[in-house]
């Protein structure tokens, strides 16, 4: 069992540093999350590197979104947009983020998690 | 003679009107680039979608923790 629990710790490890320029990129607020579930470019444009692992990210969350989406019988935006109300919830202060009005923000300290009202049902 | 047909036909579209709105009892609600997503969706998928988040951190990586003090 710790064995196991070792090798996942090694697994996110090796999954997380590989992922680095995204990191760097999102914590830059060049790359952050959309209100659809996807990540997106805001202003300033990200160098190659996290473009490549931000679009590959992307492509994931693609293919989970459809997935799931078929097996509920609903649509893949459907799930994309639930799942944009649990990623702008993590959004953390000096990262950018994208509502559905289509601006870039970028969260401040202080300020309350930047969910839109259709998430909570209000 | 003509006179009456002429009234006639708006009312009777405006009662056809009537009934297409009685039968849509869903709440839509409309989101930037013509995605309608169902309210109902939304909470029915919620429970799933987080799962689906949690067991997934190649598509949905969380930043290294921050060393203390920084």
């Amino acid at each position: 069992m710790l064995r196991l629990a070792g090798l996942a710790a090694l697994a996110l490890a090796t999954a997380a540093s590989a992922q680095t320029a995204y990191f760097d990129a999102r914590a830059a607020g060049q790359v952050g999350e959309r209100y659809d579930g996807y990540l997106g470019y805001s202003t300033a444009a990200p160098g190659p590197q996290a473009r490549a692992q931000t679009e590959s990210i992307n492509i994931r969350r693609r293919a989970l979104y459809s997935d799931l989406a078929q097996r509920r019988g609903v649509s893949p935006q459907e799930v994309g947009v639930t799942a944009g109300c649990t990623l702008l919830g993590r959004v953390q202060v000096g990262e950018s983020y994208m509502l559905s009005d289509g601006q870039w923000r970028r969260r401040t300290a202080g300020q309350a998690a930047p969910v839109p009202a259709y998430c909570t049902g209000g | 003679m003509k006179r009456p047909r002429l009234i006639a036909v708006p009312l009777a579209a405006a009662a056809l009107t009537g009934c297409v709105s009685l039968k849509t009892p869903e709440k839509p609600i409309e989101i930037n680039l013509n995605v309608v997503i169902r309210q109902e969706v939304l909470v029915r998928m919620q429970k799933d979608v987080d799962t689906l988040i949690n067991s997934n951190p190649q598509a949905f990586p969380q930043a290294p923790a921050k060393p203390a003090g920084q």
